[in-house]
């Protein structure tokens, strides 16, 4: 399980009121804490984020946050810019400009220190089709600085919370979509890291997975972890979210929760909202669908 | 940072045994051709039909057997060459050796041993197809030309005997050649055979080289790219050389355990199972030591080979991509190797080139040629490239670069 406000701010702030009130008017510092807002801790911090591969904005300065013990919900069409925005985060890519903190940790300066503390699930999401479940957890499990007994004791806490037994000792060559998906969050989570990111995780998926990966998303945040995942499904992302950021064409136009975003626009639906924010009509929405 | 490389290791080790594409390639094909070349290096060098007495039976068809003088009859019974008179037509003994029904004709002139005695030239005539059953019809007309070379001579020491003249006079200097590759006159009898094994052994070094490692270099780069499991390991604190280098670490044990299996079950049959199934079977004694230095001296050369294969897979983006790549670069590994095998200069200078040098390094120790001193001179230019191919390796192996 991980303990909610692992970060410094929030176990200062559990200790110290006063603390809370210097940290507030501190300049944001790396290695230490990345913000406070409302209370609660942010523990991913993205400022300015720009990302150019030639004449195309991939990512053009984009700011957000996501915080402890929240879904955030990074929410457009495909090929805005959400897996080349979450690369970043990761350190998978190098941006042009901007910073990433996350745990207090710059990617740019430490992007081995902020690999620690987040898990991804990436859009690629591949398993080794020779290798078990438990060996692919093992495997992975054996690059964070875990002694032989807590890799055991965490590869088992991570079977059993995905409901891997039947096909934890299995080859995963024939699995279907859904065991596959299980493997990669598994293996993101072998280390127990605070924050967990997420392309895309229920594309492809079918109902019963769709279900299971959201359930698990949930589950998260119960557990006290920051959780940012990218969806181009609206109903996903209203009906998970805590906060949501729309991007489209390389920048965010609007960040609120789903109750904000649909009372800023006045829309019932988020969906409705997300056209407005987003200043698409929907036409391009619907083709943004038709191709997802 | 080691215990990184060894689980990348480790891991790759584990999923290329279990793939029974690489395992094809990697165990059961080194093992076949060790076993194929060493059979082939025998029977090409003639060494394995020899006979208990050192020659198999030879029969010859003879046009006038009856003019044989006991002396030449005598040699032939030496050389086990046995007379089986023919009474048709030189035309018909030149028509059934063109067909393959007779090995090999003779045709004894009428004034043979009248000429003889005569001191007067006679000319024998020696029928043979040399292009239907080479090795042993090469060894065959050598051996009736080697008879009637031996009673030439013989005939020359009577007729200067005779004369008063000392046949040694003829022959003011005798070379005596004494070879340090050989401990014993045994070892000399299969000088052809480690002549042929000096060629074959680097040529089925540079196959399994080239063949060994190379599913696993692509499984490991093109791959793993293709699965898409490269963009979570590239998400782990492991840095970009840690993954670099314990992938390239498996593909040269990878690479590494073929090449082995290779050179013994070359050596095994070679030494071992054929004189058993053949007993006429000479072996080629590579011996152990020599085994070893043969793995020693490839190493190198197999780290490199390996890094070529897994930065030329990296560029591609898929598996199929990448073994389409490999099949014109591993022409990179294996003509280097084979002209090292077929030259085997003196001159340390082509012994720069990686894969020449190697090969013809390990020519000259089978053969008995002298190659200590171009050991260094291959060494320091293999760990050069290899250094390299290293800084290459990981200037490639880009986060950034690897995604797209």
């Amino acid at each position: 399980m991980v303990e909610r406000g692992r970060c410094v701010v929030c176990y200062n702030f559990e200790q110290s009121e006063a603390y809370r009130v210097e940290i507030a008017l501190r300049p944001l510092q790396a290695g230490r804490v990345t913000a406070l807002e409302n209370g609660v801790c942010i523990m991913i911090e993205v400022r300015d984020l720009l990302k150019h591969y030639g004449e195309v904005k991939a990512v053009d300065g984009i700011s957000f946050t996501a915080a402890d013990g929240q879904i955030t919900g990074l929410l457009g069409p495909n090929g805005a810019g959400k897996t080349t925005a979450l690369r970043m985060i990761t350190g998978l890519i190098r941006p042009q400009a901007g910073t990433v903190i996350v745990n207090g940790h710059d990617v740019a300066k430490d992007p081995q220190a902020v690999r620690t503390v987040l898990g991804m699930q990436g859009d690629a999401g591949g398993v080794y089709p020779r290798l078990t479940p438990r060996e692919q957890l093992r495997y992975y499990g054996r690059f964070y600085p875990l002694s032989a007994a807590e890799l055991d004791e965490r590869v088992e806490a991570v079977i059993k919370m995905l409901n891997m037994d039947e096909i934890a000792d299995r080859r995963a060559e024939g699995f279907s979509r859904g065991q596959r998906q299980k493997v990669i969050i598994g293996r993101a989570l072998i280390h127990n890291p605070p924050n967990i990111i997420m392309d895309e995780p229920t594309n492809g998926l079918d109902v019963m997975a769709v279900r299971e990966t959201r359930d698990t998303i949930r589950r998260f945040r119960d557990q006290g972890r920051c959780v940012l995942f990218s969806t181009h499904y609206m109903d996903e992302a209203e009906r998970l979210c805590d906060n949501i950021a729309i991007i489209v064409n390389g920048k965010i136009t609007a960040v609120g929760s789903p109750d904000t975003l649909k009372a800023r626009t006045g829309r019932d639906t988020l969906e409705d909202a997300f056209v407005v924010l987003a200043g698409m009509d929907i036409t391009a929405l619907a083709d943004s669908y038709m191709e997802a | 940072m080691w215990k990184r490389m060894s689980n990348i290791w480790r891991k790759e080790l584990i999923d290329s045994l279990r793939d029974r594409k690489a395992l094809r390639m990697s165990l059961m094909m080194p093992v076949l051709m060790g076993i194929a070349f060493a059979i082939m290096s025998a029977v090409f060098s003639g060494i394995g039909s020899r006979s208990e007495d050192g020659f198999e039976l030879q029969t010859v068809a003879t046009i006038g057997h009856q003019y044989i003088s006991a002396d030449l009859a005598a040699i032939f019974d030496q050389l086990v060459i046995e007379i089986d008179p023919y009474t048709g037509t030189i035309d018909e003994l030149e028509a059934a050796v063109k067909a393959g029904d007779i090995e090999l004709g003779l045709v004894m002139p009428e004034q043979f041993e009248a000429d003889i005695l005569a001191d007067r030239p006679t000319t024998p005539i020696m029928i043979n197809n040399v292009g239907t059953s080479m090795s042993d019809m090469q060894n065959f007309n050598s051996r009736l030309s080697w008879a009637f070379d031996q009673y030439n001579d013989q005939l020359v020491a009577q007729r200067l005997s005779d004369r008063g003249i000392d046949p040694a006079m003829l022959t003011p200097i005798t070379v005596e050649t004494r070879n340090t590759a050989f401990e014993s006159e045994d070892d000399i009898a299969s000088s052809m055979g480690s002549m042929m094994t000096s060629f074959y052994f680097p040529m089925i070094l540079a196959i399994a080289i080239g063949a060994g490692g190379l599913m696993t270099a692509i499984d490991v780069t093109a791959g793993e790219k293709e699965r898409g499991t490269l963009e979570s390991l590239l998400l782990t604190p492991a840095a970009d050389s840690e993954i670099f280098m314990g992938k390239a670490l498996a593909v040269v044990t990878m690479t590494l355990i073929p090449t082995t299996l290779t050179v013994l079950a070359y050596v095994i049959t070679s030494d071992y199972i054929a004189p058993m199934i053949w007993e006429d079977f000479v072996s080629m004694s590579i011996t152990f030591d020599k085994v070893l230095l043969t793995l020693l001296l490839c190493l190198p050369f197999i780290f490199i080979v390996g890094l070529m294969q897994m930065l030329l897979a990296l560029r591609t983006k898929t598996a199929k991509d990448a073994q389409t790549v490999m099949g014109f670069a591993n022409l990179v590994v294996m003509f280097p190797m084979m002209g090292g095998a077929f030259m085997r200069p003196d001159s340390p200078l082509l012994h720069l080139i990686p894969g020449f040098g190697t090969a013809s390094i390990i020519g000259k120790m089978i053969s008995g040629d002298s190659y200590a001193s171009l050991i260094p001179v291959s060494l320091i230019s293999l760990i050069v490239v290899g250094a390299i191919a290293v800084l290459i390796g990981r200037r490639m192996f880009n986060r950034e670069r690897l995604l797209y």
